[in-house]
C-alpha cells in the first residue's frame, strides 16, 4: 500500500460518515428542514407533503452513506492485511521420464552405499508388518491454545534374528566383509527360498541389476549370494569395490516412525528415542531409495523372477514405472492410481500370483497419496527400543455449526473433540490418553464410526476380531481421557474409527459461581423494589445505586478471575453471567429515573402493613430470579451427575449397566 | 481424518457429531489405508524378502555411471515399446480442512 494512501482511505471513510451524520441532523431536526421549505417555497406545494418526504429522503441518503463508509473501510482493512501476498498453490513438478528413473536408481544406489542391507531389510518388515514390531504405541494429546498437541511413543521390539545382520555388520566392519559383498555374512546363516535363484541361462544386460546378472556357470561356487537358496554366489570374490569407497557401514537401524498423508504438512514435528535425545531422519530422497528397495522386492514377489532378457527388460519398465507413480510428487487419486497399476502391469499380468498383486497394488495406492518418514536409530542393546514423536494438529470444524460460531464470537474454547483412531489396528497395544485443562473432567468419551458417526460396542469390536479388546475409562469424574485397545491387529478389515471426548468443569465452577451471584442480583434488586422503591428527583441513594452498577463487575471478577476458566465454561455460565449484568444495569436505569405514579403501587402486606413497590424494578427483580432458577437447576443436574459419578467410584458395581465399558 | 483426501467423509462426521465438536486433523493415514499397506509373512517369506533385499542392495551399490547410463536407455526403450502410461496428474494439495493449501 502506498504511503498516504491510508490517509486517504481514513478521509474518504469519516467524510462519508460526517456527511451522513449532517443529513440524520438536517432530516431529524427541525430547524433546517424549516429552512430549506423557506428557501424553496414551491416545494411544499410541488410535493406533498414536502416536508415529510425531504425528512425521509435525507434519513435514506444517510443511510446509504453509512453503507458506503462501512464498504470504504472494509476495502481498506482487506487491503491493509496483504492477503494476496501468501505464495499460492505450488504448482505441478512435472519430471521427465529419463529424469525421473534417474532420481529414484540414484536414491537407491546412494541408499544402498550408506547404509548396511539388513537395515533396510528391517525397514521393510516393520512397513508391511507393523503389527509384529510395534508392541505398544502410546498416544497422548494435550490442548495448546487452539490447536492440540499430540506425543506418539512406539515401544519396538524384534526377534534375535532381525538384528542379527545389523550387529554382524557393526562388529565385523572391515572391507570385506562389510563392503558390497557383507550380505554373505545373512546369507549363510539364512538361506532363502523365495531369493533370485540361479538365472540360468540369462544374457547379461545393464537391466541385469534389478534382476539376478547372468555369470558363467563355473564361477557359481561361493555362498555371497543371499537369494540363492542353495548358498551359490554370482561372484566368489565379492562384488567390486565400492565406487564410493566407503566400505564401512554404520550400525544403524531405518524405523518408519511416521505413515503422512502427502501434501499435509507436519507442525512442529519433533523425533526423540527412549532416552529422549532427538532422533535424525532421512531427506526425502533418500526415503524414496529405501522405499524403492522394498517396492522392488515386492515387485519380484509378485511376479517371479524374469528367466529371459527381455523378460527382465520389461519387468525393469514395469517396475519403473509404479516407481514413478508412487514417487510422483503430490497425491493421485486412488482411482487414477489403481487404472494406472492396472493398464501398466497388464504386459507381465500373466506371471503374477493373483494375492500378491492385489497386495501390490495396494502397498502403491497407498504409497501414492502418503509417505513414510524414515528415522535412523542405533540399535538397542537388548531386543526392545522406544522411539517418540511430538507434533501439533490443528482442528476444524469450529465454526461449522451455529453453536460452535456462538462459542468462537463469545471466545469459548472448544471442549469437545473428535480425534481420529488410527494407530490401534498397526500395534498389539494401543493407550490413547487425553487431559483437558485445570479443573474439567471427562464427561463423555465415545468411540464411533468416521463416515456414519454411528457409536461402536462391544458387539460391533466383537464382530471386527475375536481377539480384540477396547476398554474406555470415562464416567469415573477423571481430568484425563484414557482407552486401552489390545489386539486390533488380529481384525481383518480395519474401520475408520473416531473417538469423541467431552470435557466439562467440574461443578459447581464457573456454573456455580454464576448462579450465586445471579440469585444475589435478584434478591437485590428485589428489595430494592420493595425498601426504596421511589426516586423522588431530590434524594437519589448513591450507595444503592452504586451497589447495582457494581453487581455486572463484581460476577465477572468473581467468575472470570481465571481467563481460562472462563474459556473453558459453558455458553450457559456466559449467558447467566450477561443476564445478571444486564438486570443489574436495567435496575440501576429504573432507579435513576424518576418513576411515574402508574409504575408504583401501594399493596398491603401482612406484617409489614401499605408498602410502595416500583413495579418496573420488582419486574425486572423477578426475571432475575428466574435467570437464577435456570442456573441452579443446571448447577443441580451438574453436581448430581458428578456426585454420582464419584459415588459408583467409590462402591463400583452398583453404577447404572453399562457406565464403564 | 482427512476431508480433503476423501470429501464427504469429513462433513458427514461433522454432521452426525454434537454442534461444538471439533475435530483433530492427524495428516496420516486412516485405519483403512494403512491396511492397504499391510503384508503379513510368514517366517520363511520374511527370510526371502531379507534375502532379496540384500541382493539387490549389494548390485546396486556395485553401479558405475556407465551401468546407470545403459540402464536409463534400456528402460526408456522398453518403455516405449511396451506403451507404458504417462504418470496421472496429482490432486490439488490441501491442508486437510477441504480447502487448498498455500
Amino acid at each position: 500500500m502506498r504511503r498516504g494512501e491510508t490517509f486517504r482511505w481514513i478521509g474518504a471513510c469519516l467524510g462519508q460518515l460526517a456527511a451522513a451524520a449532517a443529513l440524520v441532523v438536517a432530516s431529524i431536526v427541525d430547524g433546517p428542514a424549516a429552512l430549506l421549505l423557506r428557501a424553496v417555497p414551491w416545494l411544499d406545494t410541488a410535493f406533498w407533503p414536502a416536508e415529510g418526504a425531504i425528512r425521509v429522503l435525507g434519513l435514506l441518503a444517510a443511510v446509504e452513506l453509512v453503507v458506503r463508509a462501512r464498504r470504504t473501510a472494509r476495502r481498506h482493512w482487506w487491503r491493509r492485511q496483504r492477503f494476496d501476498r501468501a505464495p499460492g498453490r505450488p504448482f505441478p513438478i512435472p519430471l521427465d521420464q529419463r529424469d525421473a528413473d534417474l532420481e529414484i536408481l540414484r536414491s537407491m544406489i546412494r541408499i544402498s552405499r550408506t547404509y548396511p542391507a539388513p537395515a533396510i531389510r528391517l525397514f521393510g518388515q516393520i512397513l508391511l508388518d507393523p503389527a509384529r514390531y510395534q508392541v505398544r504405541i502410546t498416544d497422548e494429546v494435550r490442548q495448546v491454545d487452539e490447536c492440540l498437541r499430540v506425543s506418539v511413543s512406539t515401544t519396538f521390539s524384534s526377534a534375535p534374528d532381525d538384528l542379527a545382520g545389523l550387529r554382524e555388520d557393526a562388529v565385523v566392519g572391515t572391507p570385506g566383509a562389510s563392503g558390497p559383498g557383507h550380505a554373505s555374512t545373512v546369507s549363510t546363516t539364512r538361506p532363502a527360498p523365495g531369493g533370485p535363484t540361479a538365472g540360468g541361462q540369462r544374457t547379461g544386460t545393464a537391466s541385469a541389476l534389478l534382476t539376478r546378472p547372468a555369470v558363467p556357470q563355473d564361477r557359481r561356487t561361493g555362498p555371497g549370494d543371499p537369494g540363492d537358496p542353495a548358498g551359490r554366489s554370482d561372484n566368489p570374490a565379492g562384488p567390486p569395490a565400492d565406487p564410493a569407497g566407503g566400505t564401512q557401514h554404520p550400525p544403524v537401524m531405518l524405523i518408519p516412525m511416521i505413515l503422512s498423508t502427502k501434501g499435509a504438512m507436519l507442525d512442529n514435528v519433533e523425533t526423540f528415542d527412549g532416552a529422549g535425545d532427538p532422533v535424525p531422519f532421512l531427506s526425502q530422497e533418500d526415503a524414496r531409495g529405501v522405499v524403492a528397495h522394498v517396492l522392488r522386492q515386492l515387485f519380484r514377489e509378485t511376479f517371479g523372477e524374469a528367466v529371459h532378457a527381455v523378460e527382465e527388460r520389461r519387468h525393469d519398465a514395469v517396475l519403473f514405472a509404479l516407481l514413478r507413480l508412487v514417487f510422483q510428487a503430490g497425491r493421485v487419486s486412488v482411482a487414477d492410481a489403481d487404472a494406472y497399476f492396472d493398464r501398466n502391469v497388464a504386459p507381465i499380468r500373466d506371471s503374477a500370483d493373483d494375492i500378491a498383486l492385489r497386495r501390490l497394488r495396494g502397498v502403491c495406492s497407498f504409497l501414492v497419496r502418503n509417505y513414510v518418514v524414515i528415522a535412523e536409530v542405533l540399535p538397542p542393546d537388548g531386543y526392545a527400543w522406544i522411539l517418540r514423536y511430538t507434533k501439533t494438529m490443528p482442528v476444524y470444524g469450529r465454526a461449522t455449526s451455529p453453536r460452535g460460531r456462538r462459542r468462537v464470537r463469545l471466545g469459548l474454547a472448544p471442549n469437545t473433540f473428535v480425534i481420529p483412531l488410527n494407530l490401534p489396528f498397526t500395534t498389539t497395544s494401543y493407550h490413547f490418553r487425553m487431559r483437558a485443562g485445570a479443573n474439567t473432567y471427562v464427561k463423555v468419551h465415545s468411540v464411533q464410526l468416521a463416515q456414519s458417526g454411528a457409536s461402536v460396542d462391544q458387539a460391533a469390536i466383537r464382530d471386527m476380531s475375536d481377539r480384540a479388546y477396547l476398554r474406555v475409562r470415562h464416567r469415573q469424574a477423571l481430568p484425563y481421557a484414557h482407552l486401552y485397545a489390545r489386539r486390533f491387529d488380529t481384525c481383518r478389515d480395519p474401520a475408520d474409527l473416531v473417538m469423541e471426548v467431552v470435557f466439562d468443569e467440574v461443578p459447581p465452577g464457573a456454573l456455580g459461581l454464576t448462579s450465586w451471584l445471579a440469585a444475589l442480583s435478584a434478591l437485590v434488586i428485589t428489595l430494592l423494589a420493595l425498601l426504596v422503591p421511589n426516586n423522588d428527583g431530590s434524594r437519589i441513594s448513591g450507595d444503592v445505586l452504586a451497589f447495582l452498577l457494581a453487581i455486572s463487575p463484581v460476577a465477572a471478577t468473581f467468575v472470570g478471575y481465571s481467563m481460562e476458566k472462563l474459556q473453558r465454561s459453558s455458553l450457559t455460565t456466559f449467558a447467566g453471567l450477561v443476564a445478571t449484568g444486564a438486570t443489574s444495569l436495567v435496575a440501576a436505569l429504573l432507579y435513576v429515573q424518576p418513576s411515574p405514579g402508574w409504575l408504583l403501587a401501594h399493596p398491603t402486606v401482612p406484617l409489614l402493613g401499605q408498602i410502595r413497590v416500583n413495579l418496573g424494578v420488582f419486574a425486572v427483580g423477578v426475571v432475575g430470579g428466574l435467570v437464577a432458577a435456570y442456573l441452579f437447576f443446571r448447577l443441580r443436574d451438574e453436581l448430581h451427575h458428578y456426585v454420582d459419578l464419584l459415588r459408583d467410584v467409590e462402591h463400583p458395581g452398583t453404577g447404572r449397566p453399562g457406565e464403564l465399558s | 481424518m482427512d476431508r480433503g483426501a476423501d470429501p464427504g467423509v469429513g462433513d458427514d462426521l461433522l454432521d452426525s457429531l454434537p454442534a461444538d465438536a471439533v475435530v483433530a486433523y492427524r495428516g496420516e493415514p486412516r485405519a483403512s489405508e494403512r491396511a492397504m499397506l499391510l503384508w503379513p509373512m510368514t517366517a520363511e517369506r520374511r527370510q526371502a524378502f531379507g534375502a532379496g533385499i540384500e541382493w539387490v542392495s549389494n548390485q546396486l551399490r556395485t553401479m558405475d555411471d556407465e551401468r546407470v547410463g545403459r540402464f536409463l536407455d534400456e528402460l526408456a526403450d522398453e518403455s516405449r515399446r511396451l506403451g507404458l502410461d504417462t504418470v496421472p496428474p496429482p490432486e490439488e494439495p490441501s491442508d486437510g480442512r477441504g480447502r487448498s493449501a498455500g
